[in-house]
């Protein structure tokens, strides 16, 4: 799993990391030259926010004009929103042939599963969406600072101050500090599945 | 006839109510998604993900509607490339 590499060099750069220099390494580890984002305004962000399509159809407009991969994004939400789920779903370029769905069922599946309460059984296309929230917080805040910001919070650092020098949108902040964290970090920083 | 015979054919003489018809329509949105993505002739999908939207009850259905629209859109060419330059 590459992402192992990517936490690894995000782990030495200046916050806040910008989404292009998470892009072009992504790039660089899966060697594939997509993954540009686009923003769309019927993609209606109160069904959907973001969107990540691979496909193999070398006359489909997706390999014509990005490459094979894409990500879509609901035009018009806040800023930090946008980056967030962009990089989210760019994670998705290192799933493995088992996370992907790519077949009708698997979609339909996908779909329903969206619709349920937390349950135990989750498939493995759906563990993988959890996983790329997590890869995303990790690849935007390397471990050192976080810890540093760790140590602040609550000392007259709050989340929004957080958020600004993370480029992370706020509601997102608290998730860095859950008592899990680090243990789904050790996990995903080695190539690890999470387990539901 | 039975009662249940009569009703069964008072419904068929009727037509399918208001909330079928809407449903075999959100089917149709689904059954389309399903050709459009993986279908012959489609984009041959390799992998699609979600984030999804703020709306926790939203459909299967729902969502494969608003993933037609933007596969709609995205070969129309109806679709903004965002500035590589954003943070």
């Amino acid at each position: 799993m590459t992402y192992v590499e990517l936490y690894a060099r995000c782990q030495s750069l200046p916050v806040a990391i910008s989404r292009k220099t998470v892009r072009d390494m992504v790039r660089e580890l899966t060697g594939r030259q997509g993954g540009r984002q686009v923003w769309s305004g019927r993609l209606d962000p109160a069904i959907c926010r973001g969107l990540y399509l691979s496909s193999r159809n070398p006359d489909s407009i997706l390999v014509r004009q990005f490459n094979g991969d894409v990500v879509v994004v609901s035009r018009g939400l806040d800023p930090l929103l946008d980056r967030f789920i962009y990089v989210k779903e760019l994670m998705h370029m290192f799933d493995d042939p088992e996370e992907a769905v790519d077949s009708g069922d698997k979609f339909e599946d996908l779909l329903n599963e969206f619709g349920e309460a937390p349950s135990p059984g989750r498939s493995v296309p759906m563990l993988s969406e959890y996983g790329c929230f997590w890869m995303a917080l990790g690849a935007l805040c390397p471990e050192e600072c976080r810890l540093d910001l760790a140590e602040k919070r609550g000392n007259g650092l709050d989340d929004h101050q957080i958020s600004e020098k993370l480029k992370l949108p706020v509601q997102y902040v608290p998730r860095l500090f859950e008592s899990r964290y680090p243990d789904l970090m050790k996990c995903l920083s080695k190539g690890q599945a999470l387990e539901y | 006839m039975e009662l249940g015979q009569k009703c069964g054919r008072i419904a068929y003489m009727m037509g399918p109510s208001q909330g079928e018809a809407q449903e075999r329509q959100m089917t149709k949105q689904l059954q389309m998604a399903k050709e459009r993505l993986f279908g012959q002739g489609g984009l041959d999908v390799a992998n699609i993900k979600l984030f999804p939207g703020t709306n926790r009850d939203a459909t299967p259905e729902q969502m494969a509607e608003t993933i037609n629209n933007v596969i709609a859109d995205l070969e129309s060419g109806d679709y903004e490339l965002v500035d590589e330059s954003l943070d």
